[in-house]
C-alpha cells in the first residue's frame, strides 16, 4: 500500500527552499562529526597475582576486559608473595599453560615485577627464564648485583 | 650388602627430606591426579604440582594451600601438617631498664611467645641497675619517706638507708657502698650497747649469769669480745665458786678467758685457806662455815676425819680443904 501525504503548495515550496539553503551545509555538519577525536589510553593496569590466587585473578575474561578498554595503555601481570617452591618444571609449566596464553590476548599485556623461584632452578630452563625476562619480570632479583 | 646399604642410605635421606619441601613432581605429564596423591603437593592452573609457598599452609581436606591467618602470618616453604605449620615470630622486646628475651623465635598456631626478662645493670646516679619483676625490669633503687632509700638485695628491698645527717646522736652511719648524687647512704646504728641489748649476742649463754660490758660499732656489726657473763655458782676442784668469761662471737657462747671470781664453798672435808682454792682440812683447823680453813684455838687440836677441834686440859686448883685437879675437854664444833 502506498502512502500519499497531501502537502499544502506553501508548506512544499518553503520545504523545498529550506533544502536548497541547507543542502551546503550538511556535508559540513558530516565533517564535524567524523573529526571528533578518539579517546586516548591515559592508564595503565596492574593485575597482582600470588601462587595461590593467580587463576581467579589472572582469569581470561578480566584481561580480555581491559585489553578491549581504549582507556588501558598497558596492563601488567604482577606476581606478589612468595614462588619459593616452584621448581624448574613448574617455571616451564607456567610460562607454556598459564602466562603466555594471556599475554597472547592482547599486546597491552606485559609482566612486571619479581618471582622468588627456588634458587637454582631456573637456571635449569634457561628458555624459560629469559622468556621470562625478556616480557618483563626478572627472577630472584633480591640476588642479583 | 652394598645395593643393601645404599637403599637404606636413600631411604634416610627420603626421610630427611620429608620434613623439608614435600617432592612434587613436575614432569611433562603429570596430572592433578598424581599430584595430589603426595601430602603437601597442590595442582594449580598457574604453576601446575608445587608444595605450598612460604607463609602458606597445606590444608589436606580441599588439596590447596592456604594463607596462614594474620595472628600467625608465616609458614616455611612446603608445609605439610595444616595450620599448626603457621607460626607469628617472637622477637625481643626493648623495655625499661632491660629487654624481654623470647624463649624461642616462633609461636606456632595457637600458642603464644614466651620470654625472660633480663634486665639492665647500668641504672644512674644509684647505680644499681634494674632486676626483673615479673615480665618488667624496675629498679633496684626506691625512695623511703624519710629521704633515704632502700636498695635491692637479690630477694627483696633492704631497710631504709639514709644519709648520714640523718642519724641521731649516738649514732653513726654505716654504708654498704650505696652512694646517690654522690652522697653515700647507709643505715644509722648506735655507736656503742650494753652488751646486754647488743644486737646479736646470745642472751640465752649466759644462762642464770649477769651480762657485763660494752659493745661497739666495728664497721656493720658490733664487736662483741668485750662482753662478759659472771656466774655465782660453777663447780670448781672440790668446791663452788663464781666465774666470769668473756663471749665468744664465733660460737656463740661465754667461753674465752674465764676467771675465777669468789669461791663460794668447799665440799666436805676441804676448806680455804687462801679464799681461791679448797684444799682438805688441814691437821689442827677446822672449817668456819662454807668454806674458811681456821686454826683451832689454842688448847684444841683436830686430826683424821675429825670434823671439830678438839680441847683437853686439866685445871689445878687448891682451896682450903687441899689441891684438886678437874680435868676437862670438849669439843668445838665446827659452824
Amino acid at each position: 500500500m502506498k502512502f500519499h501525504k497531501i502537502v499544502p503548495y506553501k508548506i512544499r515550496r518553503a520545504i523545498s527552499m529550506a533544502a536548497i539553503i541547507g543542502a551546503p551545509i550538511l556535508p559540513i555538519a558530516a565533517s564535524c562529526n567524523e573529526i571528533e577525536p578518539e579517546p586516548t589510553p591515559t592508564r595503565d593496569v596492574e593485575i597482582k597475582f600470588s601462587s595461590i590466587n593467580a587463576d581467579k585473578v589472572l582469569t581470561m575474561e578480566t584481561l580480555q576486559s581491559y585489553a578491549n578498554d581504549e582507556t588501558v595503555r598497558t596492563i601488567y601481570m604482577v606476581p606478589i608473595e612468595h614462588w619459593n617452591s616452584s621448581m624448574a618444571g613448574n617455571i616451564t609449566f607456567m610460562r607454556k599453560n598459564f602466562l603466555q596464553p594471556r599475554l597472547n590476548i592482547s599486546p597491552k599485556i606485559h609482566g612486571r615485577g619479581d618471582f622468588d623461584f627456588v634458587l637454582g632452578e631456573a637456571s635449569k630452563v634457561p628458555d624459560d627464564s629469559l622468556w621470562f625476562v625478556k616480557n618483563g619480570w626478572t627472577i630472584n632479583k633480591k640476588y642479583q648485583r | 650388602m652394598l645395593k643393601h646399604v645404599l637403599f637404606i642410605f636413600c631411604m634416610c635421606l627420603i626421610s630427611i627430606g620429608a620434613n623439608a619441601m614435600p617432592n612434587c613432581p613436575t614432569a611433562d605429564g603429570t596430572t592433578q591426579t598424581d599430584c595430589e596423591q603426595i601430602t603437601g603437593c597442590v595442582w594449580t592452573i598457574a604453576s601446575g604440582c608445587a608444595a605450598c609457598t612460604e607463609n602458606n599452609y597445606y590444608d589436606s581436606s580441599s588439596k590447596t594451600c592456604k594463607s596462614c591467618p594474620s595472628g600467625y602470618p608465616n609458614s616455611a616453604v612446603g608445609s605439610v601438617n595444616g595450620i599448626s605449620d603457621c607460626y607469628k615470630p617472637c622477637e625481643t622486646e626493648t623495655i625499661t631498664g632491660g629487654k624481654r628475651v623470647p624463649s624461642s623465635d616462633k609461636a606456632y598456631h595457637n600458642t603464644q611467645c614466651t620470654y625472660t626478662t633480663q634486665c639492665d645493670n647500668d641504672g644512674g646516679d644509684c647505680d644499681l641497675g634494674f632486676h626483673p619483676n615479673g615480665d618488667n625490669c624496675v629498679s633496684n633503687v626506691t625512695s623511703c619517706d624519710n629521704n633515704g632509700f632502700k636498695f635491692y638485695n637479690g630477694t627483696g628491698f633492704s631497710d631504709c638507708f639514709v644519709s648520714s645527717s640523718s642519724c641521731g646522736s649516738g649514732e653513726q652511719l654505716v654504708g654498704r657502698g650505696h652512694t646517690c648524687n654522690n652522697i653515700p647512704y647507709g643505715v644509722c646504728k648506735t655507736s656503742a650497747f650494753s652488751c646486754s641489748t647488743a644486737p646479736g649476742l646470745n642472751t640465752s649463754a649466759c644462762n642464770g649469769g649477769t651480762i657485763s660490758g660494752d659493745a661497739t660499732l666495728n664497721g656493720e656489726t658490733y664487736n662483741l669480745s668485750q662482753c662478759t657473763c659472771e656466774k655465782e655458782s660453777v663447780p670448781v676442784s672440790n668446791g663452788n665458786a663464781g666465774e666470769k668469761c668473756f663471749y665468744n662471737a664465733s660460737s656463740n657462747i661465754f667461753n674465752i678467758d674465764c676467771v675465777q671470781t669468789a669461791l663460794n664453798s668447799c665440799n666436805d672435808g676441804y676448806c680455804s685457806t687462801d679464799g681461791r682454792n679448797c684444799i682438805p682440812i688441814p691437821e689442827n683447823y677446822y672449817k668456819n662455815g662454807a668454806r674458811d680453813c681456821v686454826q683451832c684455838p689454842n688448847g684444841s687440836y683436830r686430826s683424821g676425819s675429825e670434823t671439830t677441834c678438839t680441847w683437853d686440859s686439866r685445871t689445878e686448883f687448891s682451896d682450903s680443904i687441899g689441891r684438886f685437879t678437874i680435868p676437862a675437854s670438849g669439843k668445838i664444833i665446827a659452824k
